[in-house]
């Protein structure tokens, strides 16, 4: 069942306190009145959640009727005559604020929301002076159930908007309201932590100071911090970070002007994962280099000046015949950075080899991508502001795992009822499933089958007759007049992305004009690579290197490129590997660290006699290279980031890069200095200038980027709290479910009985090179862990929290999981949480299962800390 | 007393007692009276002429909002398009009503036929009966009675033979008065917190599991039943003209005779009180009541003469409620007797909304300083303030129904209210009152 939703564009009249307001019919009143500038107060209000209307605060006279009605559960219709400034709803107000007051301490001074608190201003806009109460307050003990969150019950008004958006946007029941009453507290269930990647927002959502930071507890008051609304550097989205003296103190959704002062956005719809927030705060990390580094005669990385370090490395590479270098950006790079390599490279020294696809673990997987980015629209606000009739995700469900601030947008539509979900993936997260209307699952390999089976369906005819056996419910589905496929790129590291883009765009053909294209990675800027030039076969403007644009990229740069065709990263490595460079340039290669291909890399390393880092942390890379640059933090440095929909995002610098270290647009701008170019900018608009003229769009420059994205509108209508939290009619179609072969089956040849096929992601809170250097991500790390289907776990004689070992793939031991939704005869996991080694890169690992021992109970006890 | 004098009981015909009395009716019994004979003559009618009898019988709801039940049924949509459902609301709760608990122990049948026609008129298949947790006696004869009527064919598929196929649940409640309320009602039916929501919608149209439904109290039911059985002259001809038929009131407190009685709306709160339940006791003389359960305003001494239908105690503020008449006599301190009542409510309230929550907690502060003689002046006043800040601006009606203790109160009694923090102490003599 789908919500009727009314036609917004319709006006109507609304008589407010007398005057004549045109409002669309059908919205939720308290939101209209919000949207033209009316400010009704609201606590229990918030745009993005169900209506719960139960802070009674925004309460409107209404003519005809004899009680005063709260206008957050009311819709607008035509010829509605409402009082807001009545003297009846003064004493509403007055009296909630009293009744709110009554048990509320009056810690204002040691509270962090003091100074962007809710309370406190309505307090002085509609409240009492003075208190009538002379009787004790309630007081609850102080729990801690979470290690970011922390709660101060006595502060609590019972909102409920955190249970709220645990329950509809994380879908994750963890939090609820405890006793009854006036005795009544927020809780968790089983005191456990609040679990879904997003719980940090709820400190944001409470209007009072009730949840808060624990990392920035006490840290400092609101006002004295400085805010940069800016986008991360590890991570999809915009945010504002808040520093004090050059110091990040804390990130959240971009905050709102309120009174001449910034503060926290409480009704914010653009909400952030908790890798955004908790993981930016890497930038107090010690470890950080501030320093060149270059290795001396003795064979030992020492401190060096910027001068000679700049000189060897330019003299390497000046050393270098054309085609003896080789340049690998790495994916969090900036659209600038991109540039300015892709230019260092190809223009500078003459070398075709320059790529940013390191995270793919094989070169046709890389390439795959590569033609999955051009063939995608490109079009900004693909995600937040069309409505499409349905959205069908194609194995791209890991991505709450992988990069969790792209899949709640993908998300959000669904949730918000502006779209119709439908899934194939090999397995089915709860997270999307519970939304979807037709959920496919089917083995890694043969997704990209299924996706023939449907286009070959559809090119018949949109008939329903046409439907293949057993799929006519997903092809009445992709029968949509308009909609938007998303096509996960990297899970298993882009190993089934061959096959998997080519039936994409086959399908796509398929489905009509309708219909739009979003290919999605976990990669930062994977986007900015493929626009701003550094990818092996593209210039700056995403178009293809080949004789008839010669010439175009040769104004672009200023200079003949050589036309020779390169591979991408992963086919750059096995060159590496076998020798083939002089001079191995790795620009910010966070990928990399914690990549299963780490065997190819370090090989690669070794075969090349002169590498050249550039980074911000030491990692087994910078300390096998021959020279070190040392780059600069989030809010360090001036740029533009593309986000995965092809919206351009900015990168403010709030704070100044600290000791030796330089902006990475800088130093390769040095560098390229040093070789003989002219190119020298003042700062990164500069460059960015360079870019928009190669675009085509001189008008853009860096400041004019606009950072306003207003999120996902408010849905229509009031949307109560019973009708969001579960779909009744959802159920996993189980009688669609095509036979799955055990992939032991098919695979004859191994000649063993239990291999499995290997799926795996890189998980955005494990090990990763910037977030987990965050002092806060000890406490989210995800435990090893492996899921299993119900079959092969009943196969294997596995349960949940068995402990394996994934043999030909992992040497550290997991638990497993048994996941009903997951295809079978396939093995789930993290790379990098399980330390994940690939020999190749050939298709799709396959592994065997072995039972192992339970770690030593000192260190589950370590982790266990670690996470409290 | 004329006009009742011979009354005799229909609904609570055979009912002995209000403590179980061990006798509760059989199939074999009921049907010996004629039961299940209206079922059988409204799966005749159809549901559509059954809706307009109800209607024309303006069967007003015993709940305690009055609220016509055929108006109620009618606005179930005539189309099958969900699921509806009809919950059946035995969450007898309120403090001062006994009456349905008796019906439900002796007379089960009465209400699974009654519960039967709602379901066939408004097009549902499911019954759910929400009984309090604690009628424990009463839960075990429904059940009993559910089973007898589903062997009898009553219930189940092709119900006597007709098309008509309805199965009836037993929900137990977990002790929480709120759930009364038929919001919280259907909330607990569906597994969650007991929280009222917010309207609109109205059940009738997205009611449990977001499908129409249709709440109505079992005594509103029993006399559907009978209406069915008996025809809608026979019910017109009872009570009043704009409040028909009869009601049990449950009369409790300083009388001679408590207890349940069966008698026709239109009888006034001096025959109740004097005539049926015998007079105050002991000779005292009369406070205060309680007309329908402690959540309506008191009535007083010069209000006696009310007619205690549906609409003529609307003129003194207060309402018929639930029939649960409390009797106060002289002996009693309304202060005392607010805290025990606002203990009941701030204990009751579910803690959803504002006014409610914060509300009651604060009310029962003051009355629990007042009562111990720690008041200070105008706390009186703040009572009043309090009261008008809660009242209509609650998610439900259990804000106003904290303050049915006060509201007419203090202004009379405002004396009585005053001398707690005059002389520092309760001026009554407590002797077994006692609250704790």
């Amino acid at each position: 069942m789908t919500m009727k939703i009314p036609d917004p564009s319709v006006l109507v009249t609304v008589t407010v306190n007398g005057r004549g307001l045109m409002l669309p019919k059908g919205k939720n009143l308290l939101q209209a009145l919000l949207d033209v500038g009316h400010y009704v107060p609201h606590y229990c209000y918030q745009p993005a959640l169900s209506v719960a209307g139960n802070c009674r605060l925004c309460l409107v006279e209404i003519e005809g009727r004899p009680k005063p009605e709260i206008s957050c559960n009311m819709v607008v219709t035509d010829g509605l005559k409402i009082r807001t400034d009545s003297e009846l709803i003064d004493d509403c107000r007055k009296g909630m604020m009293e009744f709110l007051l009554m048990n509320h301490p009056l810690d204002c001074p040691i509270c962090d929301r003091g100074g962007e608190c809710m309370l406190q201003r309505y307090s002085m806009e509609y409240g009492w002076g003075t208190a009538r109460t002379v009787d004790a307050r309630r007081r609850f003990v102080k729990p801690q159930f979470d290690p970011l969150i922390d709660i101060e019950r006595n502060r609590c008004i019972m909102c409920t908007r955190c249970v709220r958006f645990c329950d509809e946007v994380g879908n994750d029941h963890v939090m609820g309201v405890f006793g009854h009453g006036s005795r009544n507290y927020i809780g968790t269930f089983g005191n456990g932590p609040v679990s879904n990647p997003f719980s940090g927002n709820v400190i944001d959502l409470c209007p009072v100071g009730c949840l808060t930071s624990k990392p920035f507890r006490f840290e400092a008051r609101p006002w004295e911090l400085r805010q940069t609304l800016t986008t991360p550097r590890h991570a999809n989205g915009i945010v504002t970070a808040w520093t004090r003296g050059g110091r990040l103190l804390r990130v959240t959704p971009p905050a709102r002007r309120r009174h001449g002062l910034y503060t926290i956005d409480e009704d914010t719809t653009r909400f952030i994962s908790n890798e955004v927030r908790f993981g930016s705060l890497y930038t107090d990390n010690e470890d950080r280099l501030l320093e060149p580094l270059a290795r001396g005669k003795d064979g030992k990385l020492v401190k060096s000046e910027w001068e000679p370090a700049l000189d060897r490395a330019a003299e390497a590479l000046k050393a270098c015949k054309p085609g003896e270098a080789c340049f690998i950006a790495g994916e969090r790079s900036t659209n600038e950075e991109f540039y300015l390599l892709g230019r260092l490279a190809r223009a500078v020294c003459h070398t075709p080899y320059i790529d940013w696809r390191g995270r793919f673990v094989s070169e046709s997987a890389a390439q795959a991508a590569g033609v999955a980015l051009s063939a995608s629209d490109g079009d900004f606000d693909l995600l937040d502001k069309k409505a499409y009739q349905a959205m069908l995700i194609v194995a791209a469900g890991d991505l709450y795992e992988s990069a969790p601030d792209i899949s709640l947008r993908l998300r959000e539509g669904a949730r918000l009822k502006r779209t119709r979900l439908g899934l194939i993936d090999s397995r089915v997260n709860p997270w999307l499933g519970d939304l979807a209307e037709t959920a496919w699952l089917e083995q890694p390999e043969k997704i990209a089958a299924t996706l023939i089976a449907l286009a070959e369906a559809l090119e018949k005819g949109k008939d329903p007759a046409n439907a293949p056996q057993g799929m006519e419910k997903l092809f009445k589905f992709v029968t949509a007049e308009h909609g938007l496929l998303v096509l996960g790129l990297d899970s298993a590291g882009g190993a089934i992305a061959p096959e998997l883009v080519p039936a994409a765009l086959r399908i796509l053909r398929a489905l009509g004009v309708g219909w739009h294209f979003l290919p999605v990675t976990a990669a930062r800027n994977a986007k900015g690579g493929f626009v701003a030039g550094a990818q092996s076969d593209r210039v700056p403007t995403g178009r293809m290197i080949d004789p008839e644009l010669r010439v175009k990229a040769d104004e672009i740069y200023g200079s003949a490129i050589p036309a020779d065709p390169s591979p991408a990263a992963p086919g750059l490595l096995e060159m590496a590997a076998q020798g083939k460079f002089k001079v191995l340039v790795l620009h910010r290669c966070d990928e990399l660290v914690h990549h299963p291909r780490r065997e190819l890399i370090e090989k690669a390393i070794a075969a090349t006699p002169m590498v050249i880092a550039i980074d911000v942390f030491p990692s087994w890379i910078t300390e096998r290279a021959a020279i070190v640059f040392p780059g600069s933090m989030f809010m360090e440095c001036d740029g533009s980031m593309t986000d995965i929909d092809g919206t351009l995002q900015r990168m403010s610098k709030g704070c100044r890069v600290p000791g030796n270290a330089q902006e990475e647009w800088r130093i390769i701008e040095l560098l390229g200095l040093k070789l003989g170019d002219t190119r020298r900018s003042k700062r990164a608009h500069e460059i960015f200038a360079d870019l928009a003229r190669a675009w085509g769009r001189p008008d853009v420059t860096l400041d004019s980027i606009t950072l306003k994205q207003p999120g996902p509108e408010a849905p229509q209508g009031t949307h109560n709290y019973f009708g969001v939290i579960k779909r009744p009619d959802f159920k996993l179609h189980s009688s669609e479910r095509p036979e799955l072969a055990i992939a032991a089956n098919s695979n004859a040849t191994s000649g063993r009985s239990d291999l499995l096929t290997l799926w795996w992601i890189q998980h955005s809170q494990g090990p990763d090179h910037l977030g987990s250097r965050s002092s806060q991500f000890d406490a989210l790390r995800p435990r090893p862990r492996v899921e299993l289907s119900t079959a092969d776990a009943a196969r294997l004689g596995l349960k949940n929290n068995d402990w394996v070992l994934l043999e030909g793939g992992s040497e550290q031991p997991s638990q497993v999981l048994v996941n009903p939704t997951l295809a079978e005869g396939v093995v789930y996991g993290a790379a990098n949480v399980l330390g994940l080694r690939l020999a190749d890169g050939a298709g799709l690992p396959h592994v065997n299962l072995m039972p192992a021992d339970a770690p030593a109970a000192e260190i589950l006890e370590q982790e266990a800390t670690a996470r409290r | 007393m004329a006009a009742t004098n011979n009354y005799e009981p229909i609904l609570s015909a055979g009912v002995t007692g209000t403590v179980y009395s061990g006798r509760s009716e059989s199939l074999a019994d009921y049907r010996a009276k004629g039961g299940y004979d209206g079922l059988k003559r409204a799966l005749e009618m159809g549901p559509d002429k059954v809706l307009d009898l109800i209607k024309e019988a303006n069967i007003r709801g015993r709940g305690g909002a009055g609220f016509p039940a055929g108006v109620k049924w009618g606005f179930i949509p005539r189309n099958r398009e969900r699921p509806h459902y009809v919950c059946v609301n035995a969450d007898e709760s309120e403090p001062g009503t006994f009456s349905n608990r008796s019906l439900l122990e002796q007379r089960p049948h009465l209400l699974i036929e009654g519960a039967l026609i709602a379901a066939f008129a408004t097009l549902s298949e499911s019954v759910y009966v929400y009984i309090r947790k604690e009628y424990y006696e009463a839960t075990r004869q429904m059940q009993r009675a559910i089973d007898d009527a589903r062997a009898a064919g009553l219930i189940g598929k092709g119900i006597l033979g007709s098309d008509f196929n309805c199965e009836v649940a037993i929900h137990l409640g977990a002790g929480a008065y709120i759930c009364g309320e038929e919001t919280a009602l259907i909330e607990s039916i569906e597994g969650k917190r007991g929280y009222p929501r917010n309207r609109p919608p109205f059940p009738a149209i997205q009611g449990l599991y977001m499908s129409p439904t249709v709440v109505n109290n079992i005594e509103t039911l029993a006399i559907a039943a009978e209406v069915m059985r008996r025809g809608v002259e026979w019910f017109k001809g009872i009570g009043t003209e704009k409040s028909p038929g009869m009601t049990v009131y449950s009369i409790s407190g300083h009388v001679n005779r408590p207890g349940n009685y069966e008698l026709p709306l239109g009888v006034t709160m001096r025959e109740l009180i004097y005539d049926y339940a015998g007079g105050i006791r002991d000779g005292n003389k009369f406070k205060a009541v309680f007309p329908g359960g402690s959540s309506v305003p008191m009535l007083f001494e010069d209000e006696l003469d009310v007619v205690m239908d549906f609409d003529s105690p609307r003129k003194y503020n207060t309402f018929l409620g639930s029939t649960g008449i409390i009797v106060m006599d002289e002996t009693v301190c309304f202060v005392w007797a607010s805290l025990n009542l606002m203990h009941f409510y701030w204990d009751e309230s579910c803690g959803q909304c504002t006014p409610c929550r914060e509300g009651t907690n604060w009310m029962y502060k003051i009355l629990k300083r007042l009562e111990a003689g720690q008041g200070v002046n105008g706390d009186v006043e703040l009572l009043e303030d309090i009261c008008g800040n809660i009242t209509s601006r609650s998610i439900c009606a259990l804000g106003e129904f904290a303050t049915g203790s006060l509201v007419r109160t203090i202004p009379r009694f405002r004396a009585e209210f005053q001398a707690h923090i005059d002389q520092g102490r309760c001026p009554f003599e407590k002797g077994y009152m006692r609250f704790g």
